[in-house]
This record gives structure tokens, sequence and C-alpha cells, in this order.
């Protein structure tokens, strides 16, 4: 039996995510593990035009939601044939529904995304990780982006071709 | 007299809670630092070398876990793959493993 891999996709860290695929397939390919990429959203409201009539109830947001977030992520992770992925999308409480999805799959590796800017943010995501830790026996793991290289300072040495700042005054 | 005690103890405490904090601090730092030895020679023996998978450990605290922070340039993260196994084999408990990639590298 393969290992299990689990990659929670949280609402804010899809560009992260798509980013991040190649240390996703890196690690997968390292634990040899079939990969589920779960992305975890809240239940949609209903769509609304400016008269206030249901164009889309929940239903049908949460089957254009599903659809569109499975062609991305499944499209990104196409490129790496040789891993053997699914992309499921699951509604509720991301955090409660990241738990459940743990514990069902009973993953070896949960692979967690860190993009969160904000202390409250900060605090959801820990409060994730905490609870993917305790509910099941899987290692978590962290993918996060590098941060930017600091700005180049301005070169030292100025070149000669460079006029001065001041030119003087003509004397005709 | 008990009062003179009282107040040279009270004066005293806020250097004495700094002094044990930051023993505490570097007792933790200490322990990092053997984390992060104890990481680059497994991935320095994984790897057959020296190589470009930059390794940094953070102590624990009080509010969170401490990190072991894996990330190498650009076009190099099979490196990441191939020392994976031994990075998660010596990641003591309390830690967790961070891994950068993509992005900006």
């Amino acid at each position: 039996m393969s290992a299990r891999l689990l990659a929670v996709i949280t609402p804010g860290e899809e560009a992260t995510a798509l980013s991040s695929m190649v240390g996703l397939v890196t690690i997968a390919r390292a634990a040899e593990a079939e990969v589920r990429l779960a992305y975890f959203r809240d239940l949609p409201r209903p769509r609304v035009d400016r008269h206030d009539r249901v164009v889309a109830d929940t239903a049908a947001e949460m089957a254009r939601i599903e659809r569109t977030a499975t062609e991305a992520i499944e499209s990104s992770a196409r490129v790496f044939d040789d891993v053997r992925a699914e992309t499921v999308v699951r509604f509720g409480k991301p955090t409660r529904e990241a738990g459940l999805e743990a514990e069902v799959y009973a993953p070896q590796i949960v692979v967690v995304f860190a993009t969160a800017r904000g202390l409250l943010a900060r605090l959801r995501r820990w409060t994730l990780r905490r609870r993917l830790a305790r509910r099941s026996d899987a290692r978590v793991l962290v993918l996060a982006p590098t941060p930017p290289p600091a700005e180049r300072r301005a070169p030292v040495v100025q070149s000669a071709l460079t006029p001065p700042a001041r030119l003087p005054a003509r004397r005709d | 007299m008990f009062s003179d005690l009282v107040g040279l103890i009270i004066s005293l405490s806020p250097i004495l809670g700094l002094l044990v904090w930051r023993g505490h601090v570097d007792r933790q730092q200490h322990a990092a630092d053997i984390v992060r030895a104890d990481v680059h020679a497994g991935v320095t023996r994984a790897l057959e070398g020296e190589s470009l998978l930059a390794i940094k450990a953070q102590a624990p605290t009080a509010w969170r876990p401490g990190k072991v922070r894996l990330s190498t340039p650009s076009g190099y993260e099979p490196l990441i793959g191939r020392a994976f196994q031994t990075v998660l084999e010596r990641v003591p408990a309390g830690y967790e493993v961070v891994i950068h990639c993509g992005g900006n590298s």
C-alpha cells in the first residue's frame, strides 16, 4: 500500500497552493505517496441580483465553485503525471472539515500552506495545524513561499557617463 | 527589617525574572541548534556532501512550535525530496517542518 498525502487548501491559500505544486510533488515523490488535494470552503450564499431575486442557489454555487476549483487545481497538477493526484472540494467550516478529512483519509503526511497574514488568519492557521496534528497520526508539513530577496542596493560606483547633477552656468 | 527584605525582593524580582527568562530562551536556542546540526549532518550524509539545501532551526516558544525550515534555490527542489525522509526522521516532536519552495525561490 502506498502512502497517502493530504494537501489542505483553505480560502486565501489558493495561489500559494498552485505555486507550491513543485514542492508538493517533490514531497509526494520522495514519500512515494498518492496525493489528495482538498480544498475547503465555507458554504456559499445564494447569489442574488440587484432586485434580491435568487439567480443561483447554494447548491448551484457549490457546483460552480467545485467545478472551478477542481479545474484550476487539476490543471496545475497535470504537469506532474508521475504522481497520482485527486482533487476534492469540501464545504463547511474549513478547520472542522479539514480535521474530518484527515480522520477519514488517514494520511501519513498532511501538507498545509502558509500564507496567512494578519493576526486572525495566523490564529486560524495555528488552530488548523493543532487540530490536524491531534486528529491524525500524520506528520504535518508546512509549505511556504520563499520570501522575496531583499532589495538590491544601488551601485556604489557612479558611471563616468552619468551627467553631473548640476551643470556649471554658461558664460557667454 | 521585614519590609526592607520585601522591598529588596520586589525590586530584584524583575531582574531575576529577566535572567531566568533569558536562560530559558538560551536553553531553547541551544536545543534548536542541536536539532539543526543533527538535521544538517543527516542531510549531508543523505546527499553525499554539502548541498544547496539550506536548513534553519527556530526554537519553540510558549505559543508556537519550533520550526525546521528547508529551502533551496529555484530549480533545486529535488534536493528536498532526496533529503526529506532523513529530515522527518531527525526532527523531534514539538518541531514542525517548513519547506520553502515556489513563489520567489
